[in-house]
């Protein structure tokens, strides 16, 4: 790589982090949920990306980006739980969305998120928030289209049964008294 | 109760996964049989919310930016490191000084040699003593565009950075200054080298 492709590389990578940080450390927040902090997921995924730099297209980086940010948060989460981080972001105060669904739903919607298997997280993830089809998931995932579509419909399953039984669970409680 | 296999139908038909005659396929029967226009509701239903709660993991953007400047100053000063790292091990000589090229002139700092051709001015908002402003004929700077380069003593430069905002380029070489007076530190037995991280 001669110096004007090297500083050329160099700043086509630093557009791509300025235009992609706001998403990447969504991905990253919802795949790692409270057991890792985003931000050192997505700056630890950047910097290897960065380490190897030359290798890649930097004119169109969104799914060498995100696959990177995916295969960093799986990798912190398969490592032995070290703890929780605080959620320093609370939900925004006003969302268009916001009529349709009250707080306490979201809160428990989130915390069944959080209760998925990691591959069925980050499917779902790069499904619904990032509108990725199947076969850009299996390639960002390493994974085959099969495999997506079985994460994403056990995902949506066991997320519909664990917010059913948070919900029965206060009604049988109540009903014990 | 919705078979399996209708469920994944209606999941990929919500996904926008089908092709054209499998959605018309689809829109037809969910017309047609109660149950699974009802299935098609619920889990539109559950969509909604999981869309406040994929909204509320965006960090705000003044927050991403911060963010990603404070990503990019990471792997500059890693990418620094590594240069002086390179140029204490095969060149011997110490980078230490700094220049801040500003569209046409030079912004030095540091103990080093200046590069020659480089022409010693008063800096337009000098601090300490150890700051001077040089001008340099040939640099090759669109207007409003920095950069910062790193030089060993004998003026070479063994690395630059550009940057588009004078603050960033300040920010770096102030950074910049630091690690080279703690590689001086180092060399000269004043300090001891415990990690390359800062």
């Amino acid at each position: 790589m001669s110096l004007d492709e090297g500083s050329q590389v160099d700043e086509l990578f630093e557009r791509a982090v300025k235009n992609h940080s706001r998403r990447l450390l969504a991905v990253a927040r919802g795949i790692v949920g409270t057991r890792a902090s985003p931000e050192d997921v997505v700056q630890q995924a950047l910097m290897n990306l960065y380490e190897h730099r030359a290798r890649y297209d930097w004119n169109d980086p969104g799914g060498l980006m995100r696959r990177s940010v995916v295969n960093e948060s799986l990798r912190i989460l398969r490592r032995p739980r070290m703890g929780m981080v605080v959620e320093d972001h609370p939900a925004p105060l006003e969302s268009p969305l916001d009529g349709m669904v009250d707080r306490e739903t979201v809160a428990q919607v989130r915390a069944a998120i959080e209760r998925l298997p990691e591959n069925y997280r980050a499917a779902l993830v790069l499904c619904e928030y990032e509108n990725m089809s199947y076969s850009q998931i299996a390639e960002v995932m390493s994974a085959s289209i099969p495999q997506v579509k079985t994460w994403l419909h056990r995902a949506r399953r066991q997320l519909a049964q664990l917010l059913t039984d948070q919900v029965e669970k206060p009604v049988a409680q109540s009903g014990e008294h | 109760m919705l078979r399996e296999t209708d469920q994944e139908l209606l999941e990929a038909y919500l996904d926008d996964a089908l092709a054209p005659d499998e959605v018309e396929a689809v829109a037809r029967r969910v017309a047609q049989e109660p149950e699974l226009a009802a299935a098609v509701d619920a889990m539109r239903a559950e969509r909604r919310q999981r869309a406040v709660v994929w909204a509320a993991m965006e960090p705000g953007e003044a927050s991403a930016n911060a963010f990603a400047q404070s990503t990019l100053r990471t792997i500059r000063r890693r990418r620094i490191m590594l240069r002086i790292s390179w140029a204490s091990r095969f060149g011997g000589a110490a980078a230490a000084c700094l220049l801040i090229g500003i569209g046409g002139g030079w912004y030095m700092r540091g103990h080093g040699t200046a590069t020659p051709g480089l022409l010693p001015m008063a800096p337009p908002d000098a601090g300490p003593q150890q700051v001077s402003y040089v001008t340099h004929p040939n640099a090759d700077l669109p207007p409003g565009a920095y950069q910062v380069a790193l030089t060993d003593q004998n003026g070479n430069v063994l690395t630059v950075q550009k940057f588009n905002k004078l603050e960033e380029a300040q920010h770096f070489a102030q950074d910049l200054g630091q690690v080279v007076e703690r590689q001086q530190d180092v060399q000269n037995g004043r300090a001891m080298l415990v990690s390359d991280h800062f």
